[in-house]
């Protein structure tokens, strides 16, 4: 085992889906839907109008890449020594400058970011 | 440049070719010769005719040897023994000597430096006066010796050898077919010192360069061979064009995560698990049991453009295509159910695709890749890229510990799978055709410079036992020289055997003549 953790409504707040919205809305005055949701997660959904299908799975995609990316760039921006990072320059739209040596007796090969390891 | 603009050039040191003519001679390519010569005498009575035949056989007793003279022609001097046959029965011995003027050339079809002996021209034949003969005798029979020497150059020998196959006109990684090998055109040959031949060759039907600027680069070593970059390019060109060796590769990987390189990620996971398999709207315990990557990647590579530097350093770029996967998945154990479509149940855990992003086609620039011209193990140039600057538009907002893991795995993919570079064909094959000699090339030299590549090497063989006609004893006990079929050489033991293709430099190392089969020779 990895990690064990408790998720917390708190540690939830940030995922926010719009096809899911107006459930989570619900869930602040309504505690049984909590339960429910618990107890049946996929047919609670669906009793509130919502199709699970494969254009409902593409659209949770779409705002769950946009979540990671916001949740990488919150820890990328809180980590200073992250800035070497290739993370760094995906998430400011730059490509990947890496510079290869290669040992050719070994076969080892060092990598560095930016051309010429600068 | 020292290779005259030509595509390549082949120099050859006096002593290769004297170690060359010294195979062929072991090998028999220079055998006995005999014939007659009737004396133009005329009205002759039948009965007197037998005597006016002068019968000879002349044997080389040891190896040609060529001088390229100062004044740079190229002469073959040879050294043997010439037996006459005069008066219908008295035979009589002499030492004769002949120097001949051979003009060497490049024989395409074998790609070996030879000479044609239809066109030699016999210089001098002299036949030393053991006999103290009367001068017209002598002038007789080297008028003699010189007419059969012509016969036997143009009729018996007719070429001999004097390199090795220099190059060969296969390159690595194709296709079978005559299509396929590189096309020679001669293109000329120059003595250039009193020391060093020079053969300009071109390929793939080029025909330029200047004969007069071709110089040594054999720095004393046997043989010297010059590839122009220009060539390399061409090469490059034609081996790309056809080649089979992968241009697209396609591979796929598997990765566990431990927690050490997912640290500063971990809080986060649990959260983007649950966050993902309840759309935030369920709170859970969650067990995080294992974390790997699946990820693959098809690499298509184009052709590389390559520039030669000063200090055998080659400069290369180019482009590459690039497929890429993956997906992160993670192993779960929660405490609700949580189902909606995108988590697989297996038993009592769940397994989380958590990421999962294709790319195709993204375009990979090479550029200021640098590495150094090297000669593989079959003498062919090749380019080892050292450093490289690989350029990649990856868009791919992952955490960190799988964006680092994934990127240096397709980088290693890259690099691991680069087509090579081939600037030019094997150099010094390793066999000798129809032959059980083999050739060992000892590089020396490898110097490149901006508009060509130089290479030096010596030249060793070895094989020559199956020729050889003198077998040695070199047991301190014996130290006796045997012809090869004298059944006291069989019985020499291995370690002590030793052969030499010259009875003369056999004696010459100290070795006595077999009394059984060379009785002229045995002295003790």
């Amino acid at each position: 085992m990895y990690k064990k953790a408790h998720i917390t409504p708190e540690r939830m707040a940030r995922f926010d889906f719009e096809k899911v919205r107006a459930i989570k809305e619900e869930l602040k005055t309504n505690p049984e839907l909590a339960t429910k949701l618990q107890q049946d997660f996929r047919g609670t959904l669906e009793s509130k109008g919502i199709v699970i299908d494969e254009k409902f799975k593409a659209d949770v995609m779409n705002e769950w890449k946009t979540q990671i990316r916001a949740d990488l760039m919150r820890s990328v921006k809180e980590n200073p020594k992250s800035k070497d990072w290739y993370l760094t320059r995906v998430l400011e739209g730059k490509p990947l400058r890496i510079h290869v040596t290669v040992n050719r007796t070994t076969g080892e090969k060092t990598k560095t970011l930016g051309e010429n390891g600068q | 440049m020292q290779t005259g603009g030509y595509d390549i050039v082949v120099e050859a040191n006096e002593a290769l070719i004297n170690k060359f003519l010294k195979l062929g001679h072991c090998m028999g390519k220079f055998p006995t010769f005999k014939g007659t010569y009737e004396l133009p005498i005329p009205n002759i009575p039948d009965s007197l005719k037998e005597f006016t035949i002068i019968g000879y056989e002349v044997s080389l007793a040891k190896a040609p040897v060529i001088e390229i003279t100062n004044d740079l022609h190229l002469k073959l001097n040879a050294r043997g023994e010439a037996k006459f046959t005069v008066l219908g029965g008295i035979e009589f011995e002499l030492e004769v000597e002949f120097d001949v003027g051979i003009v060497p050339s490049f024989n395409q079809a074998t790609r070996r430096l030879h000479v044609e002996f239809v066109q030699a021209t016999l210089v001098d034949a002299e036949l030393d006066d053991t006999y103290h003969l009367p001068a017209n005798v002598i002038a007789k029979l080297n008028q003699i010796i010189a007419i059969a020497m012509e016969e036997y150059l143009t009729d018996d020998i007719t070429t001999i050898e004097l390199s090795p196959v220099l190059f060969s006109t296969e390159l690595p990684y194709m296709p079978p077919g005559e299509e396929n090998k590189l096309t020679i055109g001669l293109g000329n040959i120059k003595l250039l010192n009193p020391s060093v031949l020079a053969v300009a060759i071109n390929l793939l039907g080029y025909n330029g360069g200047n004969v007069n600027s071709i110089s040594d680069f054999t720095d004393g070593n046997h043989i010297g061979i010059g590839v122009n970059e220009a060539a390399m390019h061409r090469i490059y060109d034609f081996w790309w064009g056809r080649t089979t060796h992968p241009k697209s590769v396609t591979q796929t990987g598997t990765h566990q995560f431990d927690v050490p390189a997912i640290i500063d990620v971990i809080d986060d996971i649990p959260e983007w698990i649950t966050g993902l398999a309840t759309l935030g709207l369920v709170t859970t315990d969650v067990e995080v049991d294992k974390i790997w990557a699946d990820f693959g990647a098809t690499v298509r590579f184009g052709k590389f453009d390559f520039d030669l530097k000063p200090g055998n350093i080659v400069q290369v770029s180019g482009s590459i295509s690039l497929d890429a996967w993956v997906k992160l998945l993670v192993q779960i154990t929660t405490t609700v159910e949580i189902l909606w479509g995108w988590i697989e149940v297996s038993s009592d855990t769940y397994t989380n695709t958590l990421i999962d992003i294709s790319t195709p086609n993204i375009s990979i620039i090479i550029n200021s890749a640098t590495g150094n011209v090297y000669l593989d193990a079959q003498n062919r140039l090749l380019v080892d890229i050292t450093d490289l600057d690989i350029t990649i538009p990856l868009d791919w907002a992952v955490p960190e510990f799988l964006l680092n893991y994934v990127v240096n795995w397709i980088i290693d993919r890259i690099v691991d799978n680069l087509p090579p570079i081939v600037l030019g064909p094997a150099m010094i094959e390793q066999t000798i055709p129809d032959s059980s000699v083999t050739v060992t090339a000892t590089i020396n030299k490898l110097f490149i410079d901006e508009p060509e590549a130089l290479v030096a090497a010596n030249i060793e063989t070895s094989g020559l036992a199956t020729y050889a006609p003198y077998v040695v004893n070199k047991n301190p006990i014996s130290l006796e020289v045997h012809k090869k079929d004298c059944e006291w050489a069989h019985r020499i033991s291995l370690a002590h055997r030793g052969y030499y293709c010259d009875l003369e430099e056999a004696l010459a190392a100290g070795y006595d003549g077999c009394y059984y089969c060379l009785p002229k020779y045995h002295h003790r």
